[in-house]
């Protein structure tokens, strides 16, 4: 059979595949995504645009917003400076247990996140290992804002230094190394060469952070306590709404975390594109 | 500035790459690092740089101990083999960067930088392309900008790593005039690491020949292609073809249609005839040991000779060495 009869055949072969493949990806992600999201909006805007303002403004609401921006404001930077330095040390040295740490990174991933509630729980609880000793010292950490936060940042790690691994490697030391030899500085090499180089890969894990962090419900919910007010965030508080039958509410507080995704993934988007050019 | 390297050793894990390596760059001085790769002359460029610190051993600059510098402080130009150009940066920027990072007691004014970047910019004709990105230029400007770079904080020192490696032929003779000149005007003591031994021979003023993390020889090129210390440097200086149990080079070897018998006279038949470039290659068939030899000729011998393949020739070396083992 000649190359140009094999290449038919396989063309009129893959017409059918292809349509059939394209049309189950794209009916499922109407399906399973579009869908929902549009049915989000629809709910939240279900009784008209007052309540729907109603709803997002209430105190309760207005405080768990507050709470989950201060959470991520905290745990976002933390991660930023974790990322930088668990990125620099695994593509920058060689050193005896570099495997178990990039291995140990990914935990958060691989653990459900009611499991990582819990080990913080165990920890810092009343009946945990360091219970009794914070408890003599009037430190409150888990039914707390710190016991937030700290589920925040353990479950959110991976993603800054996820997202700098990969580009700092193939980006390779060379560059600093030159500007060492220039006379640069340990900080002027930072800031004038691995920064810039670096930028929108750490934007990319930056967005990826903040959105988890806005959005974790999980981990969040083990240490919360739900104490409406005080350690509500905001994926807790659409939940207190919902068991309340109180649906509009619900869904209109949970359209901003629907924006939130919305913008995520078109930051996303630009950002990968970005960052693909930085690595070339 | 002079550089003195003593006893240098350094092992990665239990992989020894320099095993007790010592040699002298005299100030001006053009200085080749040969071998082939994994010999360790990388590794030695590092260490005189500081982006590596040795075992044990001593570096010293016109003898100022500068074995536990840091790299910042040793003032020497480095020129990376794939330039390590700051890729967010213009030409300009990057040959300015060693100046902007000075210290603000000795880092000159804008107008001085400008100045001075200009004068590179010119020095390797790139005057024009200050303002484009790495991304942009040729293999062979980007070379050139790494070169201003590596100048423009007027280093003590000059090491270049594999400088032509990565560029086409054409390319690669024509920068390797370019930097014999630019040395000559400069006249810094320069190191430059490369495993093209012509490239060696023909720029440098002296070579070092490096294998398994030991120099094995070190002289001007005409000496250590003449009197090599051994069949590595000597097989690693040229091509060269066993001949009675002895190296010879081919272009060495004689081949005659002269067949008539005699005591020392050795026979073959022709194997191979590569007439592309200024010799040509034969390759011959010993007819008593079956042995094959590589030779060359130049093409007015090749002509008057009218050599074809299968043709019965007679052989013998001009020159040939023996080495103790």
């Amino acid at each position: 059979m000649s190359a140009v009869g094999r290449k038919r055949v396989l063309r009129t072969e893959a017409r059918w595949v292809r349509w059939v493949l394209i049309s189950l990806a794209v009916g499922l992600t109407i399906f399973f995504i579009v869908l929902p999201l549009a049915a989000v909006f629809i709910q939240a805007f279900d009784k008209g645009w007052a309540v729907w303002q109603a709803a997002v403004t209430e105190e309760n609401a207005r405080k768990a917003i507050f709470l989950s921006l201060m959470v991520t404001g905290i745990a976002v930077p933390l991660n930023v400076v974790f990322g930088l330095a668990a990125a620099w040390a695994i593509t920058r040295f060689q050193f005896k247990g570099r495997n178990l740490l990039l291995t140990l990174i990914d935990i958060p991933f691989g653990v459900s996140p009611v499991v990582s509630g819990l080990i913080f729980v165990l920890v810092f609880g009343a009946q945990g290992w360091l219970g009794p000793w914070l408890a003599d010292r009037d430190i409150q950490i888990i039914f707390a804002v710190p016991g937030i936060v700290l589920a925040t940042v353990f479950v959110t790690f991976p993603f800054v230094a996820r997202e700098l691994i990969p580009l700092m490697q193939s980006q390779g030391s060379e560059e600093e190394e030159a500007a060492i030899v220039l006379g640069a500085t340990a900080w002027q090499m930072f800031r004038r060469v691995t920064l810039p180089n670096i930028k929108w890969g750490l934007l990319y894990g930056v967005v990826l952070c903040t959105a988890r962090s806005l959005g974790e419900f999980g981990a969040v919910s083990v240490v919360s306590g739900h104490i409406r007010g005080l350690t509500n965030t905001i994926p807790l508080h659409v939940e207190i709404l919902y068991n309340e039958y109180n649906y509009t509410a619900a869904f209109a507080v949970a359209s901003l975390l629907s924006v939130v995704a919305v913008v995520t993934l078109l930051l996303k988007k630009v950002l990968e594109w970005k960052t693909r050019e930085a690595r070339t | 500035m002079s550089i003195e390297v003593g006893n240098i050793r350094k092992t990665f894990g239990s992989f020894e790459v320099l095993r007790d390596v010592s040699l002298r760059v005299e100030d001006g001085e053009l200085f080749a690092l040969l071998g082939p790769s994994g010999s360790g002359k990388t590794s030695l460029l590092r260490i005189i740089a500081g982006l590596e610190y040795p075992d044990s051993g001593t570096i010293h600059f016109n003898e100022e101990d500068a074995t536990k510098a840091a790299a910042r402080e040793r003032q020497v130009g480095f020129v990376f083999q794939h330039y390590a150009l700051f890729r967010h940066m213009t030409v300009f920027e990057n040959i300015a960067f060693g100046l902007r990072v000075r210290p603000r007691e000795t880092r000159p004014n804008e107008h001085t930088i400008r100045e001075k970047v200009g004068k590179l910019l010119k020095l390797i004709q790139l005057t024009p392309l200050g303002d484009r990105f790495p991304s942009q230029l040729s293999g062979g400007q980007r070379q050139r900008v790494a070169l201003a770079r590596a100048l423009a904080v007027e280093p003590r020192v000059l090491l270049l790593d594999e400088p032509f490696g990565a560029l086409d032929a054409r390319v690669r003779k024509e920068l390797r005039r370019w930097l014999r000149n630019l040395h000559d005007e400069l006249h810094v003591a320069s190191v430059f690491v490369t495993h093209d031994q012509e490239e060696a021979l023909e720029v440098a003023d002296r070579v070092a020949i490096m294998q398994h993390g030991r120099i094995e020889q070190t002289g001007a090129p005409a000496e250590v292609y003449d009197s090599p210390a051994n069949a590595f440097v000597y097989g690693f200086l040229g091509d060269m073809t066993l001949f009675n149990g002895e190296f010879v080079r081919p272009h060495d070897i004689e081949i005659s249609r002269d067949t008539g018998p005699g005591p020392t006279a050795v026979f073959a038949t022709v194997n191979f005839i590569g007439d592309a470039g200024g010799l040509v290659r034969i390759e011959v068939r010993r007819e008593d040991t079956g042995e094959e030899i590589q030779a060359e000729i130049t093409r007015e011998r090749y002509r008057e000779l009218a050599l074809r393949v299968g043709d019965y020739v007679s052989i013998a070396a001009r020159h040939s060495r023996v080495f103790s083992s």
